[in-house]
């Protein structure tokens, strides 16, 4: 049992602005009319009417974006994983960027459910010149009810390729009954892990992103993190809170100043939370 | 015996590919206070072996050594730039890189293998970043060791760096690290 849905996005370039050419989707994936940003950015919520994922649903994202396109991505609220006695949940996207392309892809994090089993990938294929910001992050459970660990797995890859080459590969995989994600090294005593990437072919100069960077996150003591500079076209920033509050709180204010300086775009009302 | 005597050399402390300059995370758990002892540092070798070396470096390496014995160049570099997207946080990056080129240096010094010296051409020609996993696989393949015992002592190898840096970090004993070792046992299999 379970649901197959989809969701194709296809986005070109009409003068400064960016808009939507093709929408294709089956329930229970939906996306939202985008909004255009002062910037040229085309704004775009991605929904999931029924609030969650089942085990055995299989949910594949793509979205093309053509040369010098400008997109934005989120979701309005968490993607909440339900309780599973057999298969996992499977979320697959699959994102393009043409020459000179942006994406801004912030969804809101993952709440796995007790019991429940996600299996979830990013890829993303980035042409020459093209610029991305990228959250993944997840919850422990659902805290509020003091729920943690307690799902069967969750299993993340990220993948982000530019030119062809890799430049970021990251695996989270996550079984609580196999060992205790509050270990040292581990999750240790946080709830909410998050993985922020700032990707751009062809930046050279990434000392002032990383320095932005770190300097949010010194400013707040209460997440725990850090940046680190890739091999190649971008760095990743990493961190740890406690509460949910406290990760939006951080994700916004690296988002905004990941979007002046990777982006080149001015911050914006997000219109949610 | 051959084989094995040179499998020993390769992963044995002493081997001069520079792990005793690393602790791969560990110093900063033990300067925040997260790691104070013996069990801490067991806890952390565990995240480690399970977390990265093993299902990270160890199947680069043996994919390496698979690749190697095809004497497909192309796809050793190509794995070895995977590693180098797979390992985000750049100290680690960095210090992989740094211990593939001492291990590369003294093993095609060591060795005569057409394998790894076009290896090491690559390196040089900085068409490969020259990941210790990828090293070790390739000389792996040239010197024929079984994968199985390669992988146990690949792991060993990189436990016993950990423990050394445990040791030079922490309070601890020569059997408190021994006994590290001695629990770590059940990962490298």
């Amino acid at each position: 049992m379970g649901r197959d849905g989809f969701l194709r996005l296809q986005f070109e370039r009409r003068g400064a602005r960016t808009i939507l050419s093709q929408s294709r989707f089956s329930l229970p994936l939906q996306a939202m009319t985008p909004t255009a940003l002062a910037d040229g950015t085309a704004y775009l919520m991605l929904l999931n009417p029924t609030g969650g994922v089942l085990g055995g649903d299989h949910l594949a994202t793509e979205i093309n974006q053509h040369a010098g396109t400008r997109v934005c991505l989120t979701t309005p609220s968490a993607t909440r994983i339900y309780r599973t006695a057999g298969r996992p949940a499977n979320l697959e996207t699959a994102i393009r960027l043409g020459e000179g392309a942006t994406l801004e892809y912030l969804p809101d994090h993952v709440i796995p459910h007790e019991h429940s089993a996600l299996r979830q990938s990013l890829r993303v294929e980035m042409a020459e010149g093209s610029r991305a910001i990228i959250l993944d992050s997840m919850a422990s459970g659902r805290v509020a009810h003091g729920e943690r660990w307690s799902f069967t797995e969750v299993d993340s890859r990220m993948e982000v390729f530019q030119c062809g080459k890799p430049v970021f590969l990251n695996r989270t995989k996550i079984t609580p009954a196999a060992r205790n994600p509050r270990e040292i090294g581990l999750m240790e005593e946080f709830d909410y892990l998050v993985c922020l990437g700032l990707f751009a072919d062809g930046m050279e100069d990434w000392l002032p992103v990383t320095a932005a960077m770190n300097a949010e996150l010194e400013r707040e003591q209460r997440v725990s993190g850090g940046v680190s500079l890739l091999a190649r076209g971008g760095c990743v920033v990493r961190f740890l809170a406690r509460s949910a509050s406290d990760m939006t709180s951080m994700n916004r204010k690296l988002w905004d100043a990941a979007r002046e300086l990777v982006v080149r775009a001015p911050a914006f009302d997000h219109r949610k939370y | 015996m051959d084989n094995f005597l040179s499998l020993l050399q390769f992963s044995d402390g002493l081997f001069p590919a520079g792990a005793y300059a690393h602790s791969f995370g560990l110093e900063s758990c033990v300067q925040s206070g997260a790691v104070a002892d013996a069990e801490g540092v067991e806890q952390f070798l565990r995240a480690y072996l399970a977390g990265s070396a093993a299902p990270t470096d160890l199947v680069a390496m043996l994919c390496a050594r698979k690749d190697a014995r095809a004497a497909d160049l192309a796809a050793c570099i190509s794995m070895d730039e995977t590693l180098d997207a797979m390992k985000s946080a750049s100290e680690l990056r960095d210090a992989s890189r740094q211990m593939g080129r001492q291990t590369l240096r003294v093993a095609t010094r060591l060795t005569s293998d057409p394998m790894l010296a076009e290896y090491a051409a690559a390196v040089a020609a900085e068409l490969s970043p020259c990941h210790h996993a990828i090293v070790f696989g390739i000389i792996g393949a040239a010197m024929g060791w079984p994968a199985p015992e390669m992988a146990g002592a690949y792991l060993y190898s990189a436990s016993a760096a950990m423990a050394g840096a445990a040791l030079r970090l922490l309070p601890l004993g020569q059997l408190a690290g021994q006994r590290i070792l001695w629990n770590m046992r059940p990962f490298w299999r």
